[in-house]
């Protein structure tokens, strides 16, 4: 195939008319072109010899011999004009099939918008289709040199691609690598170039490829990432409702002890001879309080606010308390009792935080409806974390309602399949978007006796310290 | 007459899962006055609880072991119920109306102002005092009425249907003197002077129910 790209991508760079010249793999038919030409030259001199014989037979008559050498000669030179003729019309059935395979490969490449190309590098000469051209964006007849292209390539991207065609050269192998190029005229454009290396026998490298324009499949691809990240959003704001109590909860906390601390102060002030010691520690602890609000708050507005995926080094375990924290209230009136089961040491992952928070409080609340369904006396929810084998780090959130239906069980985190009577059957899904952006998986069963397990398995994080 | 309990001023329990409030509301109260002691959680509040001891609590709805509305039902059994005021972060009207209706003081939403909860726990530990000095009298008028004769409280009971000293001797079967004594005995240990006095305190015996 590769082969048959650089055949097109030659005869493309000729302008689509192939010739002898430009087509190596043509060259060797040559021979049979001077054979037949020497042939039909030799017979023309044995038919001028017959003539002349013929026309002065009276006057100089020759020896019956070096006729009959002579019409040995015509015959041999008819028989090679037949070889001759046989062996074109084969070379032309060839070149047909030829042509028409490289007009294919080069309809191809140009319809897939690709650019085939030849970098002769000890010499310096780089061959291009004109598709390639194209792409580039060069002026016209500028001269195609490997530096005029690596002057429009994105400078964060240059060392990355000079470094993949070094070991595309050296290993010669096949690297691909995507980078951002500056179109004069169109601004930025992906591109993604595929290059594989040849060396010589006096040690130059030869690397060819192809390059195709990605912008419109990085956008399509962007586009698609921001409208998850929508849903996610939204989802999350949606939780929110749910819980509003809960915060609310863990809001009014500090504040009613900041505001008795303050009319404590106020109380003892007004008394008179108040205790400086004792006062210093009422107003160390409004402050302590204080911040604590603010950290609610600043909770409240990463789960409000749209944010890109942000890794960072977090503990497991403490997620896994953290967001309980949040539901307690909410688990407590329901009357639903937590069985919590961390494990021993740390959990250490790579992992957003919010995202992480919002997985796990899709999975509670589902299970908190699942109980409340099945029965007016609560349930038991149990969290458990652990290691999961094989470097996985393992949540499992389990409740004691009526379970999954089988034939639900099997699609249960496809969008749109939801088994509440107002549910958009979102949540599992973007539950799952959730695990697999963490590189994890989540998967559920029913338990033998009676509820269903949801389990989360994401890499644990290498930890240096 | 008063008991030990007189001895021991009144205290305001506080309890609640959350340090820095536990902190705070009892620096308040002190600020007012008020003695008060804290715990984190009902179990530790009811391992050292002495029903004996004067006061109120204040209690928060939600905590995690045992609810503030379980604590109300184990603290409203017993002889000396003990008045609660409860504060909640979360506005459950079904938790407020069911403390409530159990006897609970008031039912506070946090942050809870200083006016409030004073007068709250004021309240709660007048309703607290009221009750013991109730208790403790009835207790006393209880133990006087024990102290009468059989005969004597046939007599009381006559009396109280307002019968005279010579309706009282016909009716027992006694001479009218011995009647005479009889009524003087029960007006001295009953510790009245009046036949109405005497049907205050039958009242508050609950004589007339039986």
């Amino acid at each position: 195939m590769t082969e048959l790209l650089q055949r097109a991508f030659l005869s493309d760079a000729a302008g689509g008319k192939p010739s002898n010249s430009a087509s190596p793999a043509l060259m060797h038919l040559g021979f049979w072109d001077r054979l037949t030409g020497a042939a039909q030259l030799l017979a023309a001199c044995c038919c001028l010899l017959l003539f002349f014989e013929y026309v002065s037979r009276p006057f100089f008559p020759i020896d019956s011999r070096a006729r009959a050498v002579i019409f040995v000669l015509l015959a041999a030179s008819a028989l090679l004009m037949i070889a001759g003729a046989l062996q074109s019309e084969r070379r032309a059935r060839r070149e047909s099939v030829l042509r028409e395979d490289e007009k294919r490969a080069s309809l191809a490449a140009r319809s897939a918008n690709l650019g085939l190309w030849v970098w002769d590098r000890p010499n310096g000469v780089l061959w291009a289709t004109p598709a390639y051209r194209a792409l580039l964006d060069l002026p016209e007849g500028a001269p195609l040199t490997m530096d005029a292209m690596m002057a429009h390539i994105h400078a964060e991207d240059v060392a990355g691609l000079r470094t993949a065609m070094n070991s595309a050269t050296l290993g010669q192998k096949t690297v691909e690598y995507e980078y951002r190029y500056l179109r004069p005229g169109a601004g930025l454009r992906w591109f993604r170039i595929r290059a594989s290396g040849t060396l010589d026998q006096d040690g130059g490298g030869k690397l060819s490829g192809l390059v195709m324009d990605i912008t419109e499949q990085r956008k399509i691809e962007a586009e698609v990432e921001s409208q998850r990240r929508s849903l996610t959003h939204l989802s999350r704001v949606g939780m929110l409702g749910q819980l509003g109590g809960a915060l609310a909860h863990e809001l009014k906390q500090p504040l009613t002890a900041i505001l008795s601390n303050a009319q404590a102060l106020q109380r003892i002030l007004e008394r008179g001879g108040a205790d400086m010691v004792e006062v210093r520690a009422v107003i160390r602890d409004i402050i302590q309080d204080d911040s604590r609000a603010a950290d609610v708050i600043r909770h409240l507005r990463s789960l409000l606010k749209k944010d890109e995926f942000r890794g960072e080094a977090l503990d497991l375990n403490e997620v896994v308390s953290q967001t309980l924290k949040l539901v307690r209230n909410d688990l407590m009136v329901k009357r639903i009792a937590v069985a919590i089961k961390l494990h021993s040491t740390r959990l250490p992952v790579t992992a957003d935080t919010v995202q992480l928070q919002q997985l796990l409080l899709n999975l509670i609340f589902n299970a908190v409806e699942a109980m409340a369904e099945s029965s007016a006396r609560g349930g038991t929810l149990s969290l458990t974390t652990g290691i999961g084998g094989e470097g996985l780090a393992h949540i499992a959130v389990a409740d004691t309602g009526p379970g999954v239906k089988a034939e639900i069980l099997a699609k249960l985190f496809e969008p749109f399949v939801s088994t509440k009577m107002n549910g958009l059957g979102l949540g599992l899904s973007i539950s799952r978007a959730i695990a697999e952006s963490h590189q994890g998986k989540i998967w559920a069963e029913n338990n033998a006796t009676h509820g269903a397990t949801f389990h989360i398995a994401i890499p644990l994080a290498k930890e240096t310290a | 007459m008063n008991g030990l309990m007189e001895s021991v001023s009144p205290q305001v329990f506080v309890i609640d899962d959350d340090p820095s409030i536990l902190v705070a509301l009892k620096r308040l109260l002190n600020s007012a006055g008020y003695e008060a002691r804290t715990f984190t959680s009902p179990r530790e509040f009811l391992a050292c609880h002495d029903a004996d001891v004067p006061g109120c609590a204040v209690v928060d709805v939600g905590m995690d072991e045992l609810s503030g509305i379980a604590l109300q039902e184990r603290l409203s059994l017993g002889d000396n119920p003990r008045p609660i005021v409860f504060v909640t972060a979360c506005d459950d009207v079904r938790v407020s109306v069911q403390a409530m209706k159990a006897g609970a003081i008031d039912f506070l939403s946090k942050p809870v102002s200083d006016v409030a909860l004073l007068s709250a726990v004021r309240s709660a530990l007048e309703l607290d005092h009221k009750g013991r000095e109730e208790r403790r009298e009835l207790a006393e008028l209880r133990h006087r009425y024990g102290m009468l004769t059989l005969r004597e409280r046939e007599v009381m009971a006559q009396i109280l249907r307002g019968r005279l000293n010579k309706q009282i001797a016909y009716d027992l079967g006694i001479v009218e003197k011995t009647a005479k004594v009889h009524r003087g005995r029960v007006m001295e240990k009953m510790e009245v002077r009046s036949v109405a006095a005497l049907t205050h305190i039958a009242e508050r015996l609950g004589l007339y129910a039986s």
